[in-house]
């Protein structure tokens, strides 16, 4: 059956669109939800913590689940103020001994050898955590509730980057303005529901089970995964419009 | 302590501003590729006095993948010859480049399989297929390269790794850019042919394509510094052997070559448009053998040329630093691996605090560097304009190739510093081969050779 539409080349084509106009559009785009986000997100961490005291409170007395407040950048963050589970000695050299097995075995690993670095580095982190609180435990220098406080600095610090980061990636992309607003308004609160949920499942961890696990909370399911479904909603966007394109000659160009 | 504290402090805020420069570097490159005028390669150029080319074809127990490639090239080079036609019939179309302008030269590296027969058989068949056995010297790419330049009868040498498959019109693409008289080697594009064999192979894919897509088209259009690669690409072979051929010390002998064209005046350049298949690793344990050898590669070469490349008066101040920074390109991921034990420590300090609000950078590095050394937003805007869809779901999966990456990556810098201090000789190990013996010719592989291929999923 004959073509009815011959595409350019995919070596020399590209797409219509102006880097001045991206950057009007990335300024404003990032600037704005940036501004908007250090305008909110005192109320924000107020509804994380207390939607997290109100989980927190069906497994722990509500006298000893409380919310502080503390001023960082230009207003004031709320945390949960909970206390953390310390390790016996037994669990510290238990964790130590499993994960220096892990350390040692995993890089021996053939088959499917990417998940056996990414579980090394889970033991790696692990092992230092562990090494620390068999040696000196007394020494560990974070209460549970000075964790929960990085956790909600780190949160803001991330959903501030989310414009940044995102307006840069998808503001490129030769798609209606507002579907590309929408997409990073959407990341946000996509964050911020899933930064809430971890939030809660950390503490229940550092306070029910033990702060041992601190380090790889925050190094391994921290900003990293935070990172994943950045990508992972960008990637789903990308694929959508990618469908949209192959039927719209209009939007691709020929080398100059 | 204040001061080990101090000293941590700052190594952390300089990873955040190495990424920094490459983010900005990628975010470059892809603005340029998807917006500014794309810099055309030679292709339409249209030359009756071809050049004398030798291309060369380095073998290592190739058994698997040698008929292949040989015919294939065969069918560029000469339709009316007695090819395998259960192979290649379709193959057979109108000519591209003259086989008295040209030699096919296979080199058996020390096979101790089927190789040498093939070879055999294939030069009693065509008289411009000219093997040569190799069973003494130092085994190993360069080496066999610098004793084929020896005997080659073509001025410009064509390379291709036994597993890749030309399709037709390659030759010419590639050789018609030595009419330049600057152009001292030239890069094509490419594109794994069994991406869609396992999850490997598909990452690669996407690795591939952000790397050739973006990234070289990008540096090309910059006049920046495009990198040979060691396969689908070309040289002129007395520049090469008048600076003494290649260095068998070095496992990288692409990189290095392109530097020291770079530092001597000459140029290397891109052809997106000369697209060739090749077989990517189908295990991570091949994959990883690969990976760590080109990082003890690259490294070795960024030792030896970064001062040389600083220097050189040919090179303009944007080449300068473009060339730095690619030559950087395997050090990244374990200054990230640093950076991460830096902030453990930091962690452990009770230091984290000063991590809270910058934290996010790292992670940000972190996820440039998954793929091939590439941030996510390049990889996508690369699959969008070959008209990909549903690789890029893929995108987030390649966190796994950040950590296997590091992981293997930073042990060949210490392997390449080592090999720095002491001198010692280097053992070449080839990348194991995945097609069987018997296997046809992929569907769109024989498509390249008709007519115009557009690759989506």
């Amino acid at each position: 059956m004959p073509k009815t539409l011959i595409y350019y080349h995919r070596a020399y084509r590209k797409i219509t669109g102006s880097s001045k106009l991206f950057l009007i559009e990335f300024i404003t785009v990032s600037l704005s939800l940036a501004l908007l986000i250090l305008f909110a997100y005192p109320i924000i961490t107020y509804l994380m913590s207390f939607i997290a005291q109100i989980v927190l409170a069906h497994y722990y007395p509500s006298d000893t689940i409380n919310i502080l407040e503390k001023t960082f950048l230009l207003g004031d963050i709320s945390f949960i103020d909970i206390d953390g589970t310390y390790p016996s000695a037994l669990l510290s050299f238990t964790n130590f001994i499993i994960s220096l097995c892990l350390v040692v075995f995993l890089p021996t690993v053939k088959k499917d050898k990417n998940i056996a670095i990414y579980l090394l580095f889970l033991a790696a982190i692990n092992l230092v955590s562990a090494l620390f609180f068999t040696i000196s435990p007394y020494e560990f220098p974070y209460t549970a509730s000075e964790f929960s406080e990085f956790y909600i600095k780190s949160e803001i610090s991330m959903w501030l980057f989310i414009p940044f980061i995102l307006g840069l990636a998808v503001l490129l992309l030769p798609a209606p303005f507002f579907s590309k607003l929408t997409l990073i308004f959407f990341t946000i609160i996509y964050s911020i529901v899933f930064g809430t949920l971890r939030y809660i499942i950390f503490l229940f961890i550092v306070s029910k089970f033990s702060v041992i696990y601190m380090a790889l909370l925050f190094f391994a399911f921290g900003p990293l995964i935070d990172f994943i479904y950045i990508v992972g909603i960008y990637s789903f966007y990308s694929n959508r419009l990618a469908k949209t394109l192959k039927n719209n000659e209009t939007v691709w160009k020929w080398s100059y | 302590m204040e001061v080990v504290i101090l000293i941590l402090k700052i190594y952390f805020i300089f990873t955040v501003c190495v990424l920094t420069i490459y983010s900005i570097r990628h975010f470059l490159f892809t603005l340029n590729r998807l917006f500014s005028e794309q810099r055309i390669y030679y292709q339409d150029i249209v030359d009756s006095d071809l050049r004398k080319i030798t291309i060369m074809i380095p073998m290592h127990n190739e058994e698997k993948v040698a008929k292949q490639i040989l015919d294939l090239l065969i069918a560029g080079a000469s339709p009316h010859e007695d090819v395998d036609p259960h192979k290649i019939l379709d193959l057979l179309v109108a000519a591209d480049y003259p086989h008295d302008k040209m030699e096919i030269m296979p080199i058996n590296d020390f096979s101790s399989d089927e190789t040498r027969r093939i070879l055999d058989e294939y030069a009693a068949k065509y008289s411009y297929i000219k093997p040569v056995h190799r069973y003494e010297g130092k085994r190993g790419k360069p080496a066999a390269l610098n004793e084929g330049m020896k005997i080659a009868t073509g001025e410009i040498i064509i390379v291709f790794d036994a597993d890749y498959l030309p399709p037709k019109g390659i030759i010419k693409d590639i050789a018609v850019s030595f009419n330049d008289p600057e152009v001292g080697a030239v890069m094509g594009r490419v594109v794994p042919v069994n991406t869609r064999t396992n999850f490997l192979t598909r990452l690669l894919d996407l690795e591939r394509t952000g790397g050739y897509q973006v990234d070289q088209q990008a540096r090309y259009n910059m006049k920046l510094i495009p990198q040979y690669g060691g396969t689908v690409g070309g040289f002129r072979k007395d520049v090469v052997m008048s600076h003494g051929g290649f260095n068998t010390r070095i496992l990288a002998e692409d990189t290095e070559l392109t530097f020291r064209l770079l530092v001597n005046g000459w140029k290397v350049i891109y052809a997106n448009r000369a697209e060739c298949y090749e077989e990517a690793p189908e295990s991570w344990e091949v994959r990883a053998r690969q990976i760590r050898r080109w990082s003890r590669g690259h490294n070795q070469v960024l030792f030896g040329y970064l001062w040389p490349l600083l220097r050189s008066s040919y090179l303009s101040v944007n080449e300068k630093i473009d060339g730095a920074l690619l030559l950087f390109v395997y050090t990244i991921p374990l200054i990230l691996l640093l950076a991460i034990c830096d902030c453990l420590v930091l962690f452990f300090l009770g230091e984290m605090q000063i991590m809270a609000g910058i934290i996010a950078f790292v992670f940000v590095g972190v996820y440039n560097t998954f793929g091939n050394f590439a941030p996510f937003y390049q990889i996508g805007t690369a699959a969008l304009l070959d008209g990909a869809k549903d690789r890029i779901l893929l995108l987030p999966m390649l966190i796994f190739n950040y950590f296997f990456n590091t992981y293997f990556i930073s042990i060949g810098f210490f392997e390449a510093i080592v090999d720095r201090l002491t001198g010692r000789s280097v053992e070449w190990i080839k990348t194991a081969r995945f097609r069987s013996k018997n296997s046809e010719t992929p569907a769109h592989v024989k498509d390249l050779h008709g007519h115009e291929s557009r690759r989506g999923d």
